[in-house]
């Protein structure tokens, strides 16, 4: 069975990538740039310090500017667009730019010096190329006393006539503030690189700026710079890359840098797509060990740090045949699909483990039930290895218990999965790496991206060694339940879908298309915004891809990191696979529930969520996590004091006792009373409690801000939209299952195993869900300048 | 069973990576496709034929109390920084207001007004004012049109009144003519002291003590369009508070003031406001002429240019009570009432009866309107306010044949009020709309709280909010004139000195 | 779990109470940040904004405000397709059509966005698609003048003019606007009746919307070709100019000046307009003509760079197919690519039988030396009398190959007698074209004699 088990899959495969193949085909031939073939577009970020405003500048051509320009290098050239054709054209364009580009300073004008300029054809979609050029100038500021206000006015008189889409960002370094600004303090089009997909709003047209900038402070009255959403822009926009930027470098500072640097880095590694939950579910299924984390740890430490350096040198030197950013979705691509291809492989074996096991489980179950101690058991099965050892590898562990068989970890897959954690540099580590080089501190620059790698895997390692210390209390009893031995292929599951969606977003971020939602929504952490933008251009797909995407979204979004964490402290308190999961389902159905509500209005009486309200609701999450942790901790040490009683009367065999307190120890109890169980888990919501529940619906009330997106990016049909969030709620509710059951694991093993570690864990994970819900409250509150009128 | 479960979710997991491919290969460009073929404008707006207000009340000016003034505006959110292309009145349309005093909707006597535009320099592009004097060397560049006949007041436009009564004759006589309109209020370097040079100098006397003014005026009516418009989202329904969306902008005014009994049926002043010759209907119009697309005879020689249309004239524009076009017709239909003739107005008599707005008001804030049929409105609107118990027996504006007329009832025997309220008759004041209307009455709120019955009219609806409705704007952005034509000044469209105009203004403190 | 009860109450009731607070304070006043931004922002761009620009601002907030109303996006679309008109950046067509499509999913027979759409479809050159719609607005409203005018511009294009002349009629008795008599000075034109064409065009302009400066500009450069055509040189010249002072940049004046400039032989000008024009938006009309230019003035290299653009632009952009007949013209004229010129102008020719469409399969059949069917195709061109001088030109070689000497040097002479300069280069063979004619013609009398 398994044969034609792997035949179907094939089948499948094919049958899909026809329709992929199907898809582009009957896509329309006449391709354009996204504002049409005509445009030239331009975007110009001005950088404001005391000493000097530095300007970004960038020119994106679309097919026929491009066109006619490549006509006028061929004229200069040798005929054809040789890459010293380019080089000419882009030195004649340079200065021509900057001599377009009007800026002054309270009347007076500022020349600007070209400092790097960089010209490359990309190809447009359909063979055609688009022509960018990026300039980057810089003007000194004449001195003045300090705190004294300046006017200043941009002006782009560069291809005035041309049609095209015109962007002006303005920015403040540390030591000035801007205000009163005709401009905004954020970007639209992430440097031309990614257009609103929405045809309703007019393309951008800001040609000139006004705007005051002073060291001191902004006079009463004043209106401070904003972003486009009207929230008030921070001045320094990359805490990460300030720490280059120290005016004096000495030890103390740099020392404090470097921590800052690993603790930005820790905190990084709880952005979507460093693979934490592909740490723990590949973990969780394996025997991994203190040394495995580590040594994942260590890879990950060092392909970012290498990675970093390797891009900082594209960057430096290739970027005239690279633009350098369009590597970056290649790269998370290429980590999407090791992760994917893993947990594909994974599954497989482990499915089959699981399958074949069924049979033997007996066996191997009392084999379990003998060997007490992990050590011994661990090389029990390494012998039991070798005595059966094939040729082939792999195919062996397919004999032995699930426990003991694919979980065993692999250094070649550890090693993958260390690279695909790392491969992705972080954008600001560049910056930091860049400006090092810059400012001369390469040596400095290099420690801080050290250090922030370092930063960054130990939060991996760290969850890796959580799962692992678990793994250590693992014991199987006889005859496990079927969940439990199909835990590995589930989590492999987890990793596969991990994979999926970061392909997805690599490539939707590849392409124009989508991706300027998807930044968006990256930009909030908010995976739901993405994927509910993302439902307007599904509907050129049809339901089945709407049905697909849904579900990867829902997936993906399950494990956010405010989502695990809030639904890890309830799962906290539960000593039982079925609740565990079960709280992570209802906590999708609340979800689910409140997100089709809210969906059901918008699209209704399509009435936009205002942003403020969206950020308050995620405001009210954060206070709720932190909610949640209290209750969490406080609960520990009612429950702790119980506790203390018990060890005084009943000494070792305190916690056998504890669990009959609390009836809830199923897995010690006889086979019929699991089976009696089985047939009665569906009242587990009752006694799980509607906790979840309502934890789920402030979730999806908070994601609710996204569904705006999905009324203003006209998604074509209120029916589709609903059914889009439908199946993406299906998926939530899954992955959440999934995520619970996962989450859940220690607690219940430790549970079994040890009171104490059971409670050390219950703390860990309330203290957790406190600092985790201050820190968000802070994001979502303070750096967002939502509470701005309070403080 | 489970397994199957897992298999499935294998699937998924495929499914999903090939959808995510075959999602971000597809490119669905939405690139629309050039244009090269003659396009012209297809929807046009038509704003030189376009109506905006009606104004029918007897002279306040001092001495001029045997007078009638009739206004009449077109050329909505006149721009005053309009140039290079000015607002002049278009030589092809024939601008027209009308007086029915038989009450059968049908024009007894009737105002034209024709404009000639001559051009002093054609062979420059600069419109209504151009330097020709400098340019000839005849004299300076500062300052330029100091007075109607100034050369360089560029493309001065002419026009003629004639004046048609239905009992002598059809073609009715040319009372005026060659009467010069002023430049627009281009700015105080063109148009200097625009009001005393200018405008003032473009008021022109008329046989039988008459006076007549055609040119740019401040737009006089204001009200809340946003606010009225958006689904009645005002935002304040108080008497302050609004937005003046009309603020700053101008229009193009034709005023002309006639004795009394040059309207009336009698022919003669009225005994007293219940005589049945006191009460007259005012409404102006738009006209333009049709064409044959394909001239008998092709090629033929016919070389005066301004007339490339010979065909008859189609009215295209009508208006003699305020807002009704706006308010009470619907959408559809809008065309067809401007085309439309006051005698033929019991095709429209259903949507006064039953007023769309009403239901709009009971719903967005809730309040009782009284039920239809709307005999209230109809008196306003269509056949004017007979004599009752209300009102009192001096207070009448009835006239009608039985049939419903929509044009602006003016009882000339009622004297001007010495303390007028922008109210009208809802603030006691018998001389104000729906009594003609005046330059400064707040038809918005009158005709808002008329609609939703707070009038003494329906006593079961006469309390708040329905009487105290209002779009909160009480008063114009600019002072009106105490005389002849009225209305302000018109905002100068380069003003070096105060401020320049503002549009959606919060308004002044209200009129009494 | 009785622990948790309050904790999770607590933090619920805030999230709640935070929620309430806000939405009421959003419903109560306008947010501050980007709206109270936004005047900043655009009182700092406006000097580079075009008229439909505030149009756009105007009703994008409107849709904020009604989401759900086809009217807001009806606004919208219209804003989009004045600022299409204006720029000439069809890009704008596309997110009319956005616009459009989402009123038409909120009201699927909604009037006002019905009517944008067929606007659109005529934009696209859908004709068929355009007239079918025109048809069905009218059964919805009899007596809207704008749907005639959509029947009158259908119906031109696609040469049934006996129907586009009873729409204009009805349009401009409806209501007779600057809409009806641009159509009706048109259809004027076309039928050879230069004087009407300028009398009606006349009439558009001073009828025309003073605030729609591109609609003002679009009826000027009309009546300037019309003037122009009449052979009254300034005043056409003088209209262009007062175009490009009501609207400066405007694409179609920015080439019409260029044309008159050509005529009066003053090149560089033109050329410097041409550049101006092809600087703003590169179309495919303007390329061919400063190619001509260009070789003209024997930059063969840049007249090349001029033809290729032609060539790329049908090709690979957006607009493909729209310029076909352009650049068929341009290979039958410079005797390139024949066989597929011929194509392309009968595919076009299948679905429309226009004078121009005529003209053009007449001219490629020429080319490709089907003499007879070229002379029948250039008879439905000549079919109104229409006095265009290309065509002249046209039907003067035809009639010359196919040896109809008379014939040939009346059109040949006819074309010169409406423009001079009615193109730089083809102008040259006509006049050797004359030449050969009268030669012999003389040949045959010295031989009688």
């Amino acid at each position: 069975m398994t044969a034609n088990f792997f035949s179907r899959i094939v089948r499948l495969a094919l049958g899909l990538l026809a329709v992929a193949f199907f898809n582009c085909a009957t896509s329309s031939p006449a391709v354009a740039h996204p504002l049409g073939n005509f445009t030239v577009n331009h975007f110009t970020r001005l950088e404001v310090s005391q000493s000097q405003v530095r300007i970004h500048y960038v020119v994106d051509m679309a097919e026929i500017p491009a066109f006619q320009a490549s006509q006028e290098m061929a004229k200069n050239g040798d005929g054809s667009v040789s890459a010293a054709a380019l080089k000419l054209y882009l030195e004649q364009v340079a200065p021509q730019y900057a001599a377009g580009l009007l800026l002054t300073i309270d009347g007076e004008t500022i020349p600007l010096q070209a400092v790097a300029q960089t010209i490359a054809m990309p190809q447009g979609a359909g063979g055609l190329s688009t022509l960018r050029i990026e300039c980057d100038f810089a003007g000194e500021i004449p001195a003045t006393d300090n705190g004294q206000i300046r006017r200043f006015h941009l002006e782009d008189n560069n291809q005035r006539e041309r049609i095209g889409w015109h962007e002006i960002v303005v920015m403040s370094a540390a030591d000035t503030k801007v205000f009163d600004s005709t401009a905004f303090g954020s970007p639209v089009t992430d440097e031309l690189k990614t257009y609103p997909q929405d045809m309703l709003t007019a393309p951008l047209d800001e040609r000139a700026a006004d705007f005051s900038a002073t060291a001191g402070s902004i006079p009463a009255g004043a209106i401070a710079l904003r972003t486009r959403d009207g929230r008030a822009a921070e001045t320094s926009r990359d805490r990460f890359a300030e720490l280059i930027n120290v005016p004096v470098l000495t030890p103390l500072v740099a020392l404090l840098g470097l921590l800052i640097a690993a603790g930005l880095g820790a905190l990084h590694a709880f952005s979507p797509g460093h693979g934490k939950t592909v740490v723990g579910a590949y973990l969780v299924g394996s025997k991994g060990t203190a040394r495995h984390a580590a040594f994942l740890g260590l890879t990950v430490t060092i392909t970012h740090t290498a990675g970093v350096f390797a891009l900082g040198m594209v960057t430096l030197f290739a970027s005239h045949y690279i633009v350098p950013e369009r590597i970056f979705p290649v790269l998370s691509f290429v980590s999407g699909a090791i992760v994917l291809a893993m947990g594909l492989t994974l599954f497989i074996r482990r499915l089959r483990g699981a399958l074949a096991n069924s049979a033997g489980a007996h066996t191997h179950g009392q084999a379990g039930i003998h060997s007490h101690d992990d050590l011994s058991a661990h090389s029990h099965d390494h012998s039991d290895q070798s005595s059966l050892s094939h040729s082939h590898g792999g195919v062996e562990h397919s004999h032995l218990p699930p426990g003991a068989d694919g979980g065993a970890v692999t250094w070649r897959s550890l090693l993958a999965l260390g690279i695909s954690g790392g491969l992705l540099p972080c954008p600001s580590a560049l910056v930091v790496l860049l400006s090092a080089i810059a400012l001369h501190r390469v040596g400095y620059g290099l420690v801080l991206v050290v250090a922030f790698s370092a930063g960054l895997a130990t939060t991996l390692t760290a969850i890796g060694l959580m799962f692992v210390f678990a793994g250590r209390f693992f014991k199987r009893p006889s005859g496990e339940s079927r969940i439990l031995r199909l835990l590995p292929a589930f989590s492999a599951l987890v990793i596969a879908c991990v994979g999926a969606a970061i392909c997805y977003e690599a490539l939707a971020q590849a392409g124009i298309h989508l991706s300027a939602v998807v930044g968006n929504w990256a930009a909030h952490g908010s995976t739901a915004g993405a994927a509910v933008a993302a439902a307007p251009s599904l509907t050129s797909l049809g339901g089945f891809a709407v049905l697909g995407l849904g579900l990867v979204f829902g997936l993906k979004h399950a494990t956010e990191v405010d989502h695990v964490v809030a639904v890890s402290t309830i799962v906290s308190e539960h000593r039982n696979l079925f609740r565990a999961a079960v709280v992570g389902g209802l906590w999708g159905l609340g979800h689910t529930a409140s997100l089709i509500v809210v969906g059901v209005i918008v699209l209704a009486l399509r009435v936009a969520i205002p942003e403020r309200v969206s950020s308050w609701l995620e405001f009210a999450v954060a206070l709720m996590i932190i909610g949640l942790g209290v209750a969490a901790v406080l609960r520990v040490l009612r429950k702790r004091t119980d506790i203390h009683v018990h060890r005084h009367t009943h000494g070792s065999r305190l916690h056998q006792h504890l669990h009959f307190h609390e009836g809830e120890a199923l897995l010690d109890t006889q086979p019929e009373d699991r089976a009696e169980f089985v047939a009665s888990h569906s009242h587990a919501v009752s006694r799980v409690g509607f906790k979840p529940l309502l934890v789920g619906a402030m979730h999806g009330l908070a994601g609710s801000g996204a569904l705006t997106v999905l009324v203003l990016t006209q998604i074509n049909s209120a029916t589709l939209g609903l059914f889009y969030l439908t199946v993406f709620g299906i998926g939530s509710i899954f992955g959440m299952l999934l995520m619970s059951f996962l989450v859940g694991l220690p607690f219940v093993l430790s549970a079994r195993r040890l009171g104490g570690v059971h409670y050390g864990l219950q703390t860990v994970a309330g203290v957790l869900s406190i600092a985790f819900g201050f820190w968000y409250a802070y994001e979502t509150g303070i750096a967002s300048g939502l509470l701005g009128f309070i403080l | 069973m489970r397994k199957l479960f897992t298999k499935r979710k294998i699937f998924f997991a495929l499914a999903i990576c090939a959808m995510a491919l075959s999602l971000t290969l597809t490119r669905a460009t939405r690139e629309s496709r050039a244009s090269s073929h003659r396009e012209a404008p297809l929807i046009t707006a038509d704003p030189l034929a376009d109506n905006t207000d009606t104004y029918a009340f007897r002279s306040t000016e001092s001495g001029r109390s045997g007078f009638v003034t009739l206004i009449a505006n077109w050329i909505p959110f006149e721009e005053p920084s309009g140039g290079p292309h000015f607002y002049k009145f278009d030589d092809t349309v024939l601008y027209e207001i009308k007086v029915d005093n038989t009450g059968d909707g049908v024009e007894d006597v009737t105002y034209q007004f024709r404009f000639t535009t001559t051009v002093k320099n054609p062979d420059i592009v600069l419109g209504m004012a151009s330097p020709n004097q400098a340019l000839s060397g005849t004299g300076g560049i500062e300052p330029l049109i100091t007075s109607l006949d100034d050369p360089d007041y560029n493309e001065p436009q002419t026009y003629t009144v004639t004046r048609i009564d239905k009992n002598t004759g059809k073609r009715g006589t040319i009372i005026a003519s060659g009467l010069l309109t002023p430049p627009n209020n281009i700015g105080e370097r063109s148009t200097p002291n625009y009001e005393s040079t200018l405008a003032q100098a473009a008021i022109y006397p008329l046989p039988g003590g008459g006076k007549v003014f055609a040119g740019q005026r401040d737009e006089g009516f204001y009200i809340d369009v946003g606010g009225i418009f958006d689904t009645l989202k005002l935002t304040s329904i108080g008497t302050s508070g609004g937005l003046d969306s009309t603020a700053g902008f101008n229009v193009n005014t034709v005023a002309i003031e006639v004795p009394v009994q040059s309207l009336t049926r009698s022919g003669a002043v009225p005994s007293g406001p219940t005589a049945n010759d006191a009460v007259i209907g005012v409404w102006a119009t738009s006209s333009r002429r049709t064409t044959t697309v394909i001239r008998p005879g092709i090629g033929g020689r016919d070389n005066d240019r301004n007339q490339g249309n010979q065909g008859s004239f189609r009215q295209v524009s009508r208006l003699g009570e305020p807002l009704v076009n706006e308010v009470v017709i619907p959408l559809k239909l809008k065309d067809k009432f401007n085309a439309s003739y006051p005698a033929d107005d019991a095709q429209f008599a259903s949507y006064v009866v039953d007023p769309q707005l009403a239901q709009l008001l009971k719903a967005v804030y809730g309040i009782n309107v009284p039920p239809a049929p709307r005999n209230d409105l109809v008196a306003i609107f269509a056949t004017g306010i007979p004599v009752n118990a209300v009102t009192g027996p001096n207070y009448t504006t009835f006239l009608s044949d039985g049939q419903p007329h929509e044009m602006m009832r003016l009882n000339v025997a009622i004297a001007p009020s010495a303390s007028p309220s922008r109210l009208g008759l809802l603030g006691g004041d018998v001389a104000g709309f729906p009594n003609g209307r005046r330059v400064f009455d707040d038809v918005t709120d009158i005709e808002l709280r008329a609609v939703a019955g707070g009038t003494p009219f329906t006593p079961a609806t006469n309390v708040a909010p329905n009487n105290t409705l209002g779009d909160g704007v009480g008063n114009n952005d600019v002072p009106y004139l105490t005389r002849f034509p009225y209305l302000g000044v018109p905002h100068s469209g380069n003003s070096t000195s105060g401020a320049p105009h503002a549009h959606h203004t919060n308004n002044l403190p209200a009129l009494p | 779990m009785k622990v948790f009860k309050p904790a999770i109450a607590v933090a619920l009731a805030i999230g709640v109470l935070a929620v309430a607070a806000v939405t009421l304070r959003a419903v109560r006043q306008q947010e501050p940040g980007s709206k109270s931004a936004e005047p900043l922002a655009s009182a700092a761009n406006s000097k580079f904004a075009t008229p439909a620009d505030s149009r756009i601002q105007a009703a994008q907030r409107t849709v904020e405000q009604h989401p759900n109303k086809a009217e807001s996006f009806n606004l919208l679309a219209s804003a989009y397709l004045q600022k299409a008109r204006e720029t000439n950046d069809f890009s704008f067509n596309s997110r009319a059509e956005a616009a459009l499509g989402r009123a038409l999913e909120l009201s699927p027979d909604d009037y006002d966005a019905l009517k944008l759409h067929g606007k659109l479809l005529l934009t696209y050159h859908r004709f068929s698609d355009a007239l079918e719609l025109a048809r069905k607005l009218q059964t919805m409203r009899p007596d809207d003048h704008d749907v005639y005018g959509m029947l009158t511009d259908a119906q031109v294009e696609l040469g049934d003019y006996a129907g586009a002349i009873a729409a204009a009629q009805k349009m401009v008795d409806l209501r007779p606007d600057s809409g009806a008599y641009a159509r009706v000075s048109y259809l004027r034109s076309l039928h050879g009746d230069a004087e009407g064409a300028i009398q009606a065009m006349t009439v558009a302009v001073k009828a025309s919307d003073p605030n729609d400066p591109e609609g003002i500009a679009w009826c000027r450069v009309h009546l300037g070709d019309e003037l122009m055509n009449a052979g009254r040189h300034a005043e056409g010249e003088l209209e262009y100019d007062k175009a490009l002072l009501i609207f400066p940049d405007y694409p179609l004046g920015l080439a019409a000046k260029a044309r008159a400039r050509v005529r009066s032989g003053d090149l560089q000008k033109a050329l410097e307009l041409y550049e101006r024009a092809q600087n703003r938006t590169p179309l495919p009309d303007t390329a061919v003509a400063l190619g001509d230019l260009y070789a003209k003035l024997g930059r063969t290299e840049d007249a090349k760079r001029q033809y290729d653009l032609v060539e790329f632009i049908e090709r690979n952009s957006a607009a493909s197919g729209t310029y076909s007949r352009q650049l068929a013209m341009l290979w039958a004229d410079h005797d390139v690519n024949l066989d597929r010129a011929l194509t392309i102008v009968q595919r076009e020719r299948s679905l429309r039988q226009d004078i121009f469409t005529c003209d053009a399969l007449a001219w490629a059949l020429f080319k490709s030396k089907r003499l007879d069917e070229a002379k029948k195709s250039m008879e439905e061109a000549l079919r109104l009398g229409t006095r265009d001088a290309k065509i002249f030109y046209h039907a003067g070689m035809i009639y010359d190959a196919v040896g109809e000497q008379a014939k040939a040097s009346k059109f040949l002479k006819l074309a010169f007698a409406v423009n001079p300069t009615f193109d730089l280069l083809q102008a040259e063979q006509a006049r050797q074209a004359i030449k050969a004619i009268s030669n012999n013609s003389s040949q045959k009398q010295t031989r009688s004699a």
